[in-house]
């Protein structure tokens, strides 16, 4: 892939493997020579990750994006990003594959029909920057068995185009998204990210690194952390861990 | 609550006698904005949103002074943010830093994640790492102190 015209604000640089883009992104905020909007894509990753050291699967064919992100706010408000990238994604899909059932799942995911199409992962790098990674399956996904999720490909949805399609519908959706949080903050992504959210009011079980919880989804906090409804145990606030809806 | 809340000694009287009544080794109790924390291991007692202040001598719980002195240290390095603390790039590898060792100012020594965000937290500056404050997977609040560089 070579370096292409993005909707503005956005800027690209094209490669064609590298380890990571989040890493060559990092690297190029730590340089100095990433400025603010800087969208690093890659045909293929040859060490894609996800949380936690998990492989990120990165053929030739799907799109492999990191954002660079000047954050002006507290450290703690930049995951909230995640949010404003799911919600721009999942408006992209409505675009791209009509038709479907496109939902947000906490904290970042996005999911076609109950199934997932995409992974996040967000990294600050330095000093008031942020580096937003974003895997989507355009022609292939993992095998079920290598999957945590239940995985869907933007191809199996009735998608005809390429990545490069991806990722212009995917910055036009941003680009206002990402505007409103420098402008508004939290409150109006929380509010359109719960008006498309995947399991809200159902049980759910959370997975942390040492136990899993079992609640209700209740909504989200002003900051973004998951509200677990325990019953009598009262509403645990989650800020990190997988989240599994048994019953959807 | 503010800062002035007085330590109820009563109440932690009561979380100790529990504590060892059920063989656990931490219990966590919050009213309102404060919680307690009384947990057998190293640094027993957290206080949140209030100093910590002795209690009563001879059992576990009585050793907040410790928590007290690790907040106040000179080498404290504290939290920027609520998360999950993890002291391994990934689960199933070595930690980024050892207590003993040397670390460089700007070294990465632990993550923080909130939501799918991942905070790498920099030593602040160079110098001998003495103690982590945390455990591995921990929740951790703003400003809680992670570790101590001397």
């Amino acid at each position: 892939m070579t370096s292409f015209e993005l909707p503005a604000p956005f800027s690209h640089l094209g490669l064609n493997s590298v380890g990571s883009t989040n890493d060559e992104a990092r690297r190029r905020v730590e340089d100095g020579s990433a400025a603010d909007l800087l969208v690093v894509t890659a045909r293929r990753q040859t060490a894609g990750r996800g949380r936690r050291g998990r492989v990120w699967e990165s053929p030739e064919g799907n799109l492999h994006a990191s954002f660079v992100l000047r954050i002006e706010r507290p450290l703690a408000q930049a995951a909230q990003i995640g949010f404003v990238a799911a919600l721009a994604l999942a408006e992209a899909l409505d675009e791209l594959a009509p038709g479907h059932d496109v939902r947000c799942k906490w904290p970042n995911d996005v999911l076609a029909d109950g199934r997932k199409v995409a992974g996040m992962l967000l990294e600050s790098a330095g000093d008031g920057w942020l580096v937003l990674g974003i895997g989507v399956d355009v022609e292939c996904r993992p095998a079920p068995a290598e999957a945590l999720y239940a995985a869907i490909a933007l191809v199996e949805l009735g998608y005809g185009g390429d990545t490069a399609g991806v990722l212009n519908a995917l910055c036009r959706s941003f680009g206002p998204w990402l505007a409103r949080w420098r402008d508004e903050g939290f409150a109006p992504i929380r509010a359109a990210w719960l008006g498309r959210a995947r399991g809200l009011g159902e049980a759910a079980l959370v997975r942390l690194e040492a136990e899993t919880l079992s609640g209700v989804f209740a909504g989200l906090d002003e900051e973004g952390g998951l509200l677990l409804d325990q019953g009598a145990a009262g509403i645990r606030r989650i800020l990190a861990g997988d989240v599994f809806f048994p019953g959807l | 609550m503010g800062n002035k809340t007085p330590i109820d000694s009563e109440l932690v009287r009561t979380l100790a006698a529990l504590l060892d009544e059920t063989n656990l080794t931490e219990i966590e109790y919050g009213i309102g904005e404060m919680r307690i924390r009384v947990a057998r291991q190293a640094a027993p007692v957290a206080m949140h949103h209030a100093p910590a202040t002795p209690g009563h001598a001879g059992h576990a719980v009585a050793m907040p002074a410790q928590a007290a002195s690790d907040a106040d240290h000179p080498g404290v390095v504290t939290s920027p943010m609520v998360g999950v603390a993890y002291l391994a790039p990934e689960p199933g590898t070595p930690k980024f830093v050892n207590p003993g060792d040397m670390v460089a100012e700007g070294q990465t020594v632990m993550l923080i994640e909130a939501m799918k965000t991942f905070n790498p937290i920099r030593a602040p500056r160079g110098g001998k790492l003495t103690r982590i404050l945390v455990t591995d997977g921990q929740p951790v609040e703003f400003g809680e102190p992670l570790l101590i560089i001397e």
